[in-house]
């Protein structure tokens, strides 16, 4: 666990007044306060940093233990302790909505304070800042999904703080899209609502397949044979394979546009938007005599 | 899953509940920032802003901006969340001819 220069982070001298504290510390937060940047988190990261810098160097005996120890602080027990009583607390605090694999969870409420942090004044350290409220706090969260599982309609079975939530995704989902579950995040105080669950939406690429809203792209090769003299070639689509033809003199590079094999358009049922199908033309190497000999003869006709 | 939350509050409730002065959401409402519904003379706070007077509230008792710092705030807010939706779009775009 890393050392904390509280100073360095508000910009100020290990002289300051409780004035200039006062002063650095706002001047920061106005820059990296989340509301001031939605959807940021080094900015969030930031804040929560000088949230915490704030908190022990404006508390003037926090300030004297951290000054006490400084650069030679060490894991002591009692710090040990404090940092346990800390963890069981967090259980019910409950930070981060989401558990298990596959997730990772943001939370823009500036909450969390470091290992650094806990360890040295423990659970009882934070002091509650801002402590009425009405509406629970939002969560924020993001999943990620392949490609191909957001072309199907299907349901999926989350952990939030514990408690199972059974959601389902709409077939065509979009990459960054954020689909809000009301009433699914922190209880509210004095009979205030719940807070929201907001889902942010990853789609990871695909191999074969690009994605632009709701169509699709795929490059597929075809040897010269087929390009100069056409034929047929079977592709791949997401709902299955499709046979094409392919006219004579293909040239390289030539798109051709396959109506409703692209992606389902979210929540129109039955629409899907366009395949569109590049061709490259593979030429031939490492040739035979003989072969060479034949497109030197189509050379010279 | 709750259905008992409520869907309007009371401003003078709702301040109580975050420990400031109904004159700062009236002041809001004056600004035209946020909309207040009026039932029998007193001005009642939608559910669905919430979110936003939370924000309000923070920028001007944590970060002591006035209400018309507020108001430019929110502007930009929206051109910084409307030119991040471009971005986004421009690098789905982009993305189509990487690697390609």
């Amino acid at each position: 666990m890393a050392f904390i220069d509280y100073y360095k982070i508000l910009g100020i001298d290990k002289k300051a007044t409780a004035d200039e504290i006062k002063k650095a510390y706002r001047k920061l937060a106005r820059k990296y306060h989340p509301d001031l940047n939605p959807n940021d988190k080094e900015a969030n990261k930031q804040f929560q940093l000088i949230n915490e810098a704030n908190e022990v160097l404006s508390d003037a005996e926090k300030r004297k233990k951290y000054d006490e120890h400084g650069e030679h602080w060490k894991h002591a027990d009692e710090f040990e302790k404090a940092k346990q009583s800390q963890r069981t607390q967090q259980q019910h605090t409950g930070q981060n909505p989401f558990e298990g694999g596959g997730y990772s969870s943001a939370d823009f409420g500036g909450g969390d304070f470091s290992d650094f942090f806990e360890s040295m004044f423990g659970g009882a350290g934070r002091s509650q800042r801002s402590s009425t409220k009405y509406k629970g706090q939002d969560y924020q969260a993001e999943l990620q999904l392949p490609l191909r599982e957001a072309y199907t309609t299907h349901k999926r079975t989350l952990t939030v703080n514990g408690k199972n939530l059974r959601i389902t995704i709409p077939a065509g989902i979009a990459h960054g899209q954020v689909i809000k579950l009301k009433g699914q995040g922190a209880p509210g105080v004095n009979g205030g609502p719940h807070g929201d669950l907001y889902i942010t939406f990853n789609i990871t690429d695909d191999p074969a397949f690009k994605r632009l809203n709701d169509d699709l792209y795929e490059t597929v090769e075809i040897d010269l044979y087929t390009a100069v003299l056409g034929g047929e070639a079977t592709i791949e689509t997401l709902s299955g394979k499709v046979k094409l033809k392919i006219a004579p003199g293909t040239q390289n590079n030539t798109k051709v546009r396959l109506k409703g094999k692209g992606f389902p358009v979210y929540k129109k049922e039955g629409e899907f938007g366009n395949l569109f199908v590049t061709y490259t033309v593979k030429i031939p190497v490492n040739l035979t005599e003989k072969q060479q000999e034949l497109f030197k003869e189509l050379a010279k006709s | 899953m709750e259905s008992m939350q409520p869907e309007l509050i009371k401003i003078t409730e709702y301040c109580i509940n975050y420990n400031i002065e109904p004159e700062f959401i009236i002041s809001l409402e004056e600004s035209g920032i946020i909309l207040l519904t009026l039932i029998d003379n007193d001005k009642f706070i939608h559910e669905d802003q919430f979110g936003e007077v939370e924000r309000y509230i923070h920028l001007h008792y944590d970060l002591h901006i006035n209400i018309e710092g507020i108001d430019a705030i929110r502007h930009l807010l929206t051109r910084v969340s409307d030119m991040q939706h471009e971005i986004d779009r421009l690098k789905t775009r982009l993305h189509l001819h990487e690697n390609a």
